[in-house]
């Protein structure tokens, strides 16, 4: 097991025990070092120092007792014999008191190995000496108390004055090694607190290098992976489900690495099933949506046929019933005519009848017979006009795919709507002599109607309409412009709609685009429009040519 | 006879000391408190003994004047005595330095060698001395007799 695969718990408790280790390590050695230097400073100070103050002490006794010796050779009185006799008892008591105490700091020393072999030579030197010089001593006071001075002095000044001499010499040399060796001491204790504090300092960067590091492993294996985390998280969450994060561990991260991975193929699978259902979903619907438009158009369809019938019927019938009625005013109307010439070529004929005629109004009353059997043949020539129009509007002779001159169909229609344009309106025609294409004729001219009735109706006041035909090879083209009111083109996308319309209620039924476009699909062409609002609309159909 | 007594007496040491050393070794090693023979004690203890040779004792169970003799060159024998007495020679010297100047009594008497020391011990009523157990013979009487401290030569 590797230790990024360790549990992050683990991993901080490592990190941590490590740090503590060091920590640990730190105060261990700096106790060392400090009970080192304890141990040096005491050595100094309980040992070298007063052993040197004891030997001083000595040197400095046994001076005084040189001198008070010689004192007392000179004492005058008795008095002055005694109390320098009581110095020198005291000097004898503090001398032996400070070898006491040497010897009790020696006994310590030779155990703690703190007792050099120079300065055993050297004590053992002095006690020699001083021994002797108490010896000497002895027989001085016994020529004191004779009064033998010359004796005394010479003693005092003799070999008491070399021993002396000597063994202060070996006192000074004890306080020499003393106090070099309490040196020595300090150095030691210095070089203790200088080890101290190195290690100290070299611990303590330790410590800071140890504590960076596991900075940065927190980071490498905690902190980093965590961001790829969250930032893959956050990709996922706009909805980026390619997301896939490398396994770099197995611990309580790895887990959640690789759960991650799992819930983002997870998610995947799932949209791609959402997906799979929504297309088919949409599939249907636009399946549904055809058939409802389909099911729309067969119903215009059949409205239409239903309409057409019933306007056929009823042209039919109309046109039946007027043709009789047309065909009688006909007729009588040129009988009446035959009977004003017949009339004429009778007055001619009779002079009688002439000057008769010329007399009265009779030749006013003949031009009024005149002018009106022309007026009525014209009308009724007219209305004969019409209800062929109307018969070939509804084609209901005709109803099948056939030959068709579309610009005769233009006319028709041109003629029904024309009580519509009266003189409001004028038409100006620009045929260009378009071949009769295979169509169904009637259906055509309720597109022309259509196109004709809005434009008339898009036209406030006076206006113009253009009817225009073109064609080329393969195609008839029928443009209808007029000079209304135009559409906005919001609703331009629009107008072929079913049920689109801005007419009110009961005056459009926004069917008629809707209608036309349907019969020109059917005939494999198309409509379009353009338009400019206040400028006028312009309607083009394009027409295949069959062969 | 004498000699066979002093043969008896070491082998009784000898095996005191758990048959370690030689009888010869061992008379080397002890030191001998002597007095007069006329002193009434017997023996002597290490404080008693301190006593008498700082002078703090000065005179016998009979009222008869103790005389202290040291011995004076320095050596075995002597070593051997002042350590069992805890003072060396030197601070030794120095109470009696002080007992002299204070008039409380005069140092010892000093002996040149061993021999001398049993000589005046047995001339001189009173006396107490100490010499190597060896040099002890019937002229003084024994109060003690002091161990080597380490217990063997070296
Ligand atoms: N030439 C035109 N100029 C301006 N707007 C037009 C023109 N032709 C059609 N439109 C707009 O298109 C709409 C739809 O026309 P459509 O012929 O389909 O229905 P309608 O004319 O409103 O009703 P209906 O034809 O049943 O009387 C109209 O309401 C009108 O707003
Ligand atoms: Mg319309």
């Amino acid at each position: 097991m590797k230790l990024k695969d360790l549990r992050i718990g683990v991993k901080q408790t490592i990190g941590f025990v490590c740090i503590l280790i060091l920590m640990a390590g730190a105060n261990f050695s700096s106790f060392y070092q400090l009970f080192n230097l304890k141990k040096s400073i005491d050595d100094v100070t309980n040992s070298w120092l007063p052993r040197a103050i004891a030997i001083s002490e000595i040197n400095i006794n046994t001076t005084d007792l040189r001198q008070n010796q010689l004192q007392l050779i000179f004492a005058d009185s008795e008095a002055e014999r005694t109390a320098q006799a009581d110095r020198i008892v005291e000097l004898l008591d503090s001398i032996s008191t400070n070898l006491d105490t040497y010897e009790q700091l020696r006994e310590q020393a030779l155990v703690q190995n703190l007792y050099s072999e120079e300065e055993r030579t050297l004590y053992a030197a002095f006690d020699q000496k001083w021994d002797r010089y108490q010896e000497l001593s002895f027989t001085f006071f016994q020529y004191t108390r004779e009064d033998r001075i010359i004796e005394a002095v010479a003693l005092l000044n003799g070999e008491a004055r070399l021993l002396f001499d000597e063994f202060r010499h070996d006192l000074q040399e004890l306080v020499r090694v003393n106090t070099t060796d309490s040196q020595r001491a300090a150095v030691q204790a210095e070089d203790a607190f200088r080890t101290a504090r190195r290690v100290a300092q070299n611990i303590f960067i330790l410590t800071l290098i140890v504590s960076a590091l596991a900075v940065f492993v927190t980071i490498r294996l905690i902190t980093i992976p965590v961001k790829q985390l969250s930032n893959a998280v956050a990709k996922v969450a706009q909805g980026d489900l390619t997301v896939q994060l490398e396994h770099q561990s197995e611990d309580e991260l790895g887990r959640l690495t690789s759960s991650f991975n799992r819930m983002t193929i997870a998610l995947r699978e799932a949209r791609a099933k959402t997906e799979e259902q929504e297309l088919a979903l949409r599939t249907r619907n636009a399946e549904l949506q055809q058939t409802l438009a389909q099911l729309q158009e067969a119903q215009q369809q059949l409205i239409m046929k239903e309409k057409m019938a019933s306007l056929g019927n009823l042209v039919a019938g109309v046109a039946h019933g007027i043709n009789n009625p047309i065909g009688a005013v006909n007729s009588s109307a040129d009988n009446a005519r035959r009977a004003v010439v017949k009339l004429r070529e009778l007055i001619n004929g009779n002079d009688e009848l002439r000057r008769l005629v010329s007399e009265t109004d009779l030749e006013k009353l003949l031009n009024v017979l005149d002018e009106n059997t022309i007026i009525t043949a014209t009308a009724s020539r007219r209305i004969a006009h019409i209800v062929k129009s109307l018969k070939s509007f509804a084609r209901l002779d005709e109803a099948d795919f056939q030959r068709a001159s579309i610009e005769e169909g233009l006319e028709t229609t041109l003629t029904l709507v024309q009580h519509e344009f009266k003189n409001r309106i004028e038409v100006v025609r620009e045929y260009a002599g378009v071949p009769p294409i295979l169509c169904f004729p009637n259906e055509l001219n309720q597109v022309f109607m259509n196109l004709l009735v809005n434009a008339s109706q898009a036209i406030h006041g006076k206006g113009q309409v253009v009817v225009k035909t073109a064609h080329d090879q393969k195609w008839a083209y029928i443009v209808v412009s007029d000079t209304g009111i135009g559409i906005p083109p919001a609703s331009l996308p629009r107008v072929f709609d079913p049920g689109f319309t801005t007419k009110g209620v009961g005056v459009g039924t926004g069917l008629g685009l809707s209608i036309s476009y349907n019969i020109i699909k059917k005939h494999d062409g198309t409509i379009s429009v353009t338009s400019t609002v206040g400028e006028g609309t312009e309607f083009t159909i394009k027409l295949p040519f069959r062969t | 006879m004498r000699t066979l007594f002093k043969h008896t007496l070491a082998l009784l040491v000898l095996a005191i000391a758990g048959g370690l050393f030689t009888p010869s070794l061992l008379a080397a090693d002890s030191v001998a408190v002597i007095a007069h023979r006329s002193v009434p004690e017997q023996e002597l203890n290490k404080t008693k003994l301190l006593d008498i040779y700082t002078g703090d004792v000065k005179r016998w169970s009979d009222g008869k004047p103790v005389v202290v003799i040291d011995l004076k060159p320095a050596g075995e024998v002597k070593e051997t005595f002042y350590k069992y007495l805890g003072k060396s020679p030197s601070r030794m010297k120095s109470v009696w330095l002080k007992r002299m100047l204070s008039g409380e009594g005069d140092p010892p008497l000093t002996v040149e060698s061993e021999t001398e020391m049993v000589k005046r011990v047995a001339a001189t009523p009173g006396a107490i001395g100490f010499v190597s157990s060896e040099a002890v013979n019937d002229t003084v009487k024994t109060l003690a007799i002091i161990e080597h401290e380490s217990g063997g030569k070296k």
